[in-house]
This record gives C-alpha cells, structure tokens and sequence, in this order.
C-alpha cells in the first residue's frame, strides 16, 4: 500500500496480535488476528485507507488504545484492517475562542497534563487514561468517573470533529463557537457511536477552566449507608461533587496495603467537590462530611494532606490491585463485569442484587467486590474467580454477569453509562429500546456504511452468545 | 555451537555465558580483577565481606571490546562476525578481546576501578570492619540469569554459596546492583539453606551517617542530577537512601528529573545487557536519558552502577554535552574527611 | 516452567498502562511488555511465529521493570519482566535440550 509510509504499518506476527488483543479475556483467536496494523499520520491517509478498504470490502477495526472493555475493540471477522489513531496525536490550544484541538489519538493523560499546565482541566478521568485516547473517550461519549450532572458528558464538551466517512470523504462537524448549533449537529453522528458510522480524525473541545477540589473520605458500617449518603446529598439540592465514588471494604484492602494505609475501618466513600476558590470548595466538601456522618459513617472528614489525598484517590481508581493475590494464595481472574447507571432512589436496592438478590450459581461462588461512581448512580460488581476454574466455567461467569448486568438495566429502566452499548451489550440495546429502534439503527447502518467496513460485527453482536 | 541456539539467545550473550563459566568473569579478560585492592590490604574474613563484582574492573574492557566490535561492524565485518573472529583466536591461546580492549582502552584514565578503591574507603573512613575474597570471590553469575541460562546460573549459585560459607563469609556489602540484587533475591530461591546476609553498600553508608554527626563537604559547590539505576530502585528498591547522602553532603545542591522519570520510575538509560542484544536501540536510550537529565541544568550526572556510568558517559560524549557523568561513590569519598 | 509463564499471563488485562513507560517503546505495541506478553502467549499457546523472532522481541527488553513497577501500582501485578526472562530462560532451555539431542 502507498497510502501510509512503510513505517506506519507493520505485518509482523507480533505486531498484529498485540493490536488484536482488547482489554479483556479471552485470549485473541488465532482466525481473528487482523491482517496488518496501519498506524496513518494525517486525515488524508485514514482517508486513503478507508478507501481502499471499501473498494476491497475489507474489514476496519477502528483503535485509540484498544482498551474498550467490551470486547468493541476486538476484530470480530477475519483479516480485517486494524487501523490505530496513535499517529493523529497533535494537540492544538485556541485559547482567545476557548478550544483545543486534538488529534483522535493524543493520549488522555499527556492531554490532561498539557491542560493542566495552562490552567484548565479535562472534563474526563478514567482509569485507562494512562493508555486511552480521547477519540475513543468521544467515540463512547464516556466521561469516567466524573458525576454526569456536575459538567456533563464528553459530549457537551465537543464543539466540532474533523471525521472520515465509510467511503473515505473527510467532513468537518460543528462549530467554533462555544454555543454550539442547535438543532441539527453532524457532531451528533459521530460522538458517542462507537465508530460505527466514521472514523473520528480530530476533535475539537471548549477549554474548561480548572477548579480547585477538596477531597472528603468517609468510611461505613454497610455499604448500602454510602448509597443512602449521596441519595441524601441530592435530596438536600447540595451542587454535585466532580466525583462520588464508593469501594466496599474487600476491595480496599489490597489497595490500602499497597499504599500504606492501613486496615480499612469500613466501606469508603469518597467524594471530591469543586469550587472556583478553594472554600468554596471545602464549603463544599464540609457540607458532604455532615451527610455522610448523618448516614452512619464510622469517620468521616475532609482530607487535606497532599499525599493522602493521592493515595486515597489512587486507592480507588487503579481498582486492578485488588486482583493482586499474596505469593502462594490463588490467583484470581475478573470475569464478571458489571456496570450499570440506576436511577437514584434505587441505587442501595442494586447494591442489594448484586450480592444477593441474583440467582446465578457461579457469581454466588465467586468473589465479588462492589465499586463504583456512585455520586453519578452508576454502580460496578467485579466477579473474580480463581485461575484454575476451567475457561468453560469462567466463560459461564463472564456470562452471567451480562445476564446480570441486563436485568438490572431492565428491571430499573436504565443502561450502563460508561463504556458504551455496542459488541456485548447488544443483546441488552435491542431488549431494553426494542427491535423497532434497533432496525432503525441497522438500517442507518446500512445506509452510511453499505459495506459494512467499519467495526464490522459489533453492531451485530457477533461473538457474543448472551 | 549450533544454530538452535544462536536462534534464541543473541551471540554476545552466548559469549559472555563462556566468559562467565570459564574465565570466571563477563568479559572473559585473563586478568586481575583484584588489581584495584592490591595495596589495601583488606582481611579476607571480617564481620562485612565487600562483594567487589566483575562491573567496575570490566567496565573499560566491555566498553573497549563494544568499540572494537563496532568499528568492525564499520569495515562491513558484522557485530557476530567480529566477536567469532575474537573466538577463534581465543582457540589458539590469543586473548584477542583482552588485546584489543587493552589497545582501545590505552591512554584512557581508569575511571572505573578507583571507584572500588573509593567505596572500600568510604567504609573505613564509616568504621566498618571490612573484608575483600581477592582472587575467590566469584562471579555472582546475574548475567547467565537474564541471557536465559538459568541451569547454568543455579549451578553457579550453589557453587558459590559454598565458596561463601568456606571463607565463613556471613554478611556481604555488595557495590553493584545488579550482583547485590541477584545475591539478595534469587540466590535463596534457587541454593539451599541460603543465609547470608546481603546489603547493597548505600543504604549501609546511609544508615551509619545517620548515626554519626559527621559532615561531609565539597570543595567546590556542584549542582548534580541522580539517576537511579534500575537495578538499584526496581530490583533492589532503595531510592531514598542514595538521596540521604547526597542532600548530607554540603556544597552539593541535588536537581531531580520528572516525577514520572526519578525514583522508582527512573527511566532505564539502557546500559544494562540491552547493548548485546540490540545496539542501536541501547544507543536510543541512552541518548533520551542524557537528554531527561540534562534538563534538570545540573553540571554533574551522578549515577551507582557500572553500567549507568558507561553508558551515560559515551552518551555524554555522543551529544557533547557540557556533564561530568559521575559515580555518586566519586562524590561521597571526596567529601569524606 | 511454560505452565507458570502462562499462568501469570492471564493474570493480564490487557490494559496497555504498560506501554509508555517502556523506554524501548518507540509507537509499536511489541516494544513494551504488553505487546511481549501478548507474543509469547500466542507463541506458546498456539506455535504463532517462530522462537527466533519471539526472542527478538525478547531481547529488545532491557529488563529495567519499569513496567513491573506501573503495573503492580496500577493494574494487576503480573510481573512482566519476570516473565520476559522466564521466557528468555525458557526459550534457552529448550535449544540446549535440542543440542544435547542432536550431538
């Protein structure tokens, strides 16, 4: 191909089965592994690409990092095209019109600290962002960890994208002013459609101005009593923290060893308020130590030392610790995943489910650690097994933690807010919005990508048996 | 050797495993690698037993046979081809590594072998009882580990545990990362009722300062930057105690890198076993790494690894950059009354 | 010894925090652990590549641990580096044996 440098792609054996390989388990199938990985620098050569591939008919999987944590990363037919944005990763800041501009495949965190250094912030966090790109945040419309109702969603914040149609023609969406179109935004085509509908090349975002936090930790006898606490705190019309994060004691023990923190004294909770000044931040934060304190915490107090703080947050946010077993003590694999965004008034009655209220066998004999972003109702059940389960039965887990995952969903009238709807969670699209919606969506499908090139199977559900 | 293994183990590797088990040291020179101790006199058995390594005695042969084996690859010869050529004459009795890193190394100042001297001196002038196995100290065999030849390595391990417990040997101080880490870590997974007791010399140096009330003092002031070693912050997980002593040391005025690139995530500059393998790719480290602390606008890189001081030294020279890359050990001796 | 390689293998995510902190990553996966580990569990599992370029990858590895570091504070402990070198030891192991067999 000279539509790319020779540099940009590779057909190395490794190399392909490295991008291959999504954020979860299993390992990669061998008849998956895609044919060549391009790595293209400008527009004009995932325009190039996209062309070809049309004319051939051959599959694109679309990556930033790759990390998606529902199996949309992984190619579901083979020899696809897998295509990374890693090369798009300029970033540009128009600060006299408050935007920036970024390249699909800048990094999240690089992203991050750059805005940090010129006073703003990103209004994102997730815990992959040491890996992630902000195509791919855009492409979900996923902000993390943050509370929805504090900034918004990714979405709110995106005033245009530069993007690469099916049949290779590059469009430009949006605006640059801060009030954005109203009525009809090609913007809205494209965020948030995980990748289905085209291939995301820039994004143009408003630059959000960086807000001085204060950090409140509060430790449960139950951990019902942290989803009572924010349920109270909205109650009482309190201004929504950035962040509201719930992690039961199981799954702060790890963590906390790993970090110096000595035994949890009970379910932590943990929120960060912001505020133009730092008091009204910790206003903020003393008025959210109150509620926790009326909902039973143990402690609860707002947390002003640096380092704690840090280690307190990164107790909670690099959630995989608590996967590292003691030598000699079993491995344990995350099998079952849930994640799922509940209305308010019910967020202790999932909590309840997750650990008792279901009927499947293998999560009732799994390990479960309940986390979550509970300030913004959206709640995660972890199930983790032994290594020497056999993959049959791990598989079942995985399984009937989706099976989970969709009655919650259903029976509460909700949807999981954080990693997207398509690839494993299109069983649960078509039962929870109905086939009617879902023909529409194929047939938009259709229409834009006649060929269906771009993440080919992910619409379909292709791979996945529940 | 067959082509089997060549396939999985680069050839400079399969040459330093021969050098290892036969000459007793990497870079199989038939030399003296006691040479830097000759007039100290040290006891042989002592409550702490200095563990010397093969590292700084080397350093000058490895850095001279690199250069040779480039300047070979220049003429078209080919990396392999050089170093078989070297083999082959090694058949018939002529040490032609030693030769020719002997001739590269010639008119250089041993930099490397007074940091030995140095180190052993800073434990004396700290009151520690310390002795030095001259020519029985053996080679802790931590190359043959991450070239593959684990068979090898244990069988060398257990070898030397028992030169160890003939010398009654209870408590060593090793000066080398990577040898203290091996003779710390993967001895007693590997060699039966291991028991020794394995420091790496700074945090023995920095522990005893603390007990005294000396003052160590620089003529002149210097700004310098740390790079930890990887082996010294990952392996063997000291990083505060190098910084102990340096910030003890009056007239020194410590400059970090990034958080990100200091410390336990101190970048690797690639002097450590990524040459043989992959030369140009060692090269790219070692220049990025320069670059990381350069820009901490300190005038002296100070580092405590053999490998380190090699590496960020020719790439010091490689960038012609304004930097006296030291051996934090270099520091600390001057500063000692 | 590949049974104990493989099991810590699984214990991997795939989360790619890995990735920029190897000092040998120049934008391709296989220049950090996660790309190594994907290569030598396929390697292993299915025969995919040749043992002479799976040590290529491994030997592009400077065993600083950098990536063990990022991983057993962010992610899962999987001890990467360890692993590249079991492998390497693995894969040395296996060619003495063939030696030993042929001569």
């Amino acid at each position: 191909m000279s539509i790319v440098k020779k540099e940009n792609l590779s057909a190395d054996i490794y190399e392909r089965i490295a991008y291959g390989q999504d954020g979860i388990q299993p390992d990669l199938e061998p008849d998956k592994i895609p044919a060549v990985v391009v790595k293209p620098t400008s527009a004009e050569e995932v325009s190039g690409v996209v062309r070809y591939a049309n004319e051939n008919k051959i599959p694109i999987y679309i990556h930033g990092a790759g990390t998606a944590f529902k199996g949309s990363s992984r190619p579901k037919r083979p020899d696809s095209i897998l295509l990374s944005m890693q090369g798009l990763d300029s970033v540009e800041l128009h600060e006299e019109d408050l935007y920036f501009e970024a390249g699909s495949g800048a990094n999240q965190y690089e992203l991050e600290k750059l805005l940090l250094t010129h006073g703003y912030m990103l209004p994102m966090n997730v815990g992959s962002k040491y890996s992630a790109t902000i195509g791919g945040a855009v492409a979900i419309n996923t902000i993390g960890h943050m509370v929805d109702i504090c900034l918004g969603k990714i979405i709110d914040h995106v005033m245009g994208l530069e993007v690469v149609l099916p049949n290779g023609e590059i469009i430009e969406t949006g605006t640059r002013s801060i009030r954005r179109p109203a009525g009809i935004d090609y913007t809205r085509f494209f965020a948030g459609t995980e990748g289905v509908f085209g291939i995301i090349t820039k994004v143009r975002m408003r630059l959000v101005p960086n807000y001085q936090r204060a950090y409140v930790v509060g430790f449960f006898p139950e951990l019902t009593d942290i989803a009572h606490a924010f349920m109270r705190l909205y109650k009482e019309k309190l201004p929504p923290p950035l962040y509201g994060e719930l992690l039961d004691k199981k799954a702060c023990i790890a963590p906390f060893r790993l970090r110096e923190l000595g035994e949890p004294l009970g379910h932590m909770g943990l929120a960060i308020a912001i505020g133009h000044t730092q008091e009204d931040a910790d206003q903020q934060a003393h008025k959210i130590v109150r509620v926790f304190k009326t909902e039973n915490a143990l402690e609860a107090r707002v947390v002003t030392s640096h380092k704690e703080q840090e280690d307190y947050w990164a107790a909670r946010d690099n959630i995989l610790n608590i996967l590292q077993t003691p030598e000699g003590e079993e491995k344990l694999l995350p099998m079952g995943a849930v994640e799922t965004s509940v209305p308010l008034s019910h967020l202790a009655d999932v909590i309840d489910y997750f650990r008792t209220g279901h009927g499947y066998s293998t999560l009732h004999e799994a390990k479960l650690f309940v986390y979550g972003h509970v300030g913004t109702c959206d709640l995660h059940g972890l199930w983790c097994t032994p290594a020497s389960w056999p993959l049959e039965k791990r598989l079942q887990c995985r399984n009937e933690a989706l099976l989970l995952e969709n009655e919650v969903n259903l029976m509460w009238g909700c949807a999981s807010g954080e990693i997207g709807q398509t690839a494993m969670r299109i069983s649960f699209l078509r039962k929870r919005w109905g086939e009617a919606a879902y023909a529409m969506l194929m047939n938009i499908k259709k229409a834009i990508d006649p060929n269906n090139i771009l993440n080919p199977g992910n619409l379909e559900g292709e791979g996945y048996d529940v | 050797m067959s082509k089997s293994l060549k396939n999985v183990v680069p050839v400079p590797h399969i040459y330093i495993r021969e050098n290892v088990l036969h000459k007793g040291n990497i870079a199989g020179v038939a030399g003296d690698k006691t040479a830097w101790a000759k007039d100290l006199n040290l006891p042989r058995q002592a409550e702490h037993t200095f563990f010397a390594g093969c590292g700084y005695q080397f350093m000058r042969y490895v850095e001279g046979m690199m250069r040779a084996a480039a300047s070979i690859e220049k003429v078209g010869l080919g990396r392999e081809k050089g170093l078989g050529i070297s083999r082959a004459f090694g058949k018939i009795g002529i040490d032609l590594p030693s030769i020719s890193a002997k001739v590269a190394a010639a008119g250089r100042e041993d930099t490397y072998t007074r940091i030995l001297g140095g180190a052993v001196s800073i434990l004396l002038k700290l009151d520690f009882d310390v002795g030095y196995l001259y020519e029985d100290e053996p080679c802790c065999g931590s190359p043959l580990y991450y070239s593959g030849f684990l068979d090898d390595y244990i069988e060398n391990a257990n070898k030397n545990f028992s030169i160890f417990k003939s010398h009654g040997i209870r408590k060593l101080i090793g000066l080398i990362p990577a040898c203290t880490a091996s003779l710390r870590d993967y001895y007693p997974k590997y060699v039966e009722g291991y028991d020794l007791e394995v420091y790496h010399f700074i945090e023995v140096v920095a522990q005893r300062l603390k007990e005294t009330d000396i003052k160590p003092k620089l003529k002149e002031n210097v700004t310098v930057a740390y790079h930890d070693p990887c082996q010294l912050s990952r392996y063997l997980e000291i990083t505060s105690a190098p910084r102990e002593v340096l910030e003890r040391i009056e007239g020194l005025e410590l400059r970090e890198p990034e958080p990100e690139q200091c410390k336990q995530w101190s970048t690797c500059c690639g002097g450590g076993g990524l040459e043989a393998g992959a030369p140009e790719l060692c090269e790219r480290l070692g220049l990025r790494r320069l670059e990381e602390l350069l820009n901490t606008g300190a005038h002296v890189i100070a580092t405590h690894c053999p490998a380190c001081v090699m590496q960020l030294k020719r790439s010091a020279e490689k960038l012609k950059a304004d930097v006296k890359v030291m051996d934090l050990v270099e520091l600390l001796d001057e500063a000692l009354p | 010894m590949q049974e104990e390689i493989l099991g810590f293998i699984q214990t991997c995510i795939n989360c790619r925090m890995c990735v920029p902190m190897c000092p040998t990553y120049e934008g391709w996966a296989t220049q950090s652990a996660f790309g190594r580990l994907a290569a030598i569990n396929l390697h292993l599992k299915y025969g995919l590549g040749t043992e002479e370029e799976l040590s290529r990858l491994l030997f592009q590895c400077a065993t600083c641990r950098r990536c063990q570091e990022r991983c057993k504070m962010l992610s899962t402990n999987v001890t990467p580096t360890d692993i590249i070198i079991k492998t390497r030891q693995l894969l040395a192991r296996k060619a003495l044996a063939r030696e030993r067999k042929g001569s």
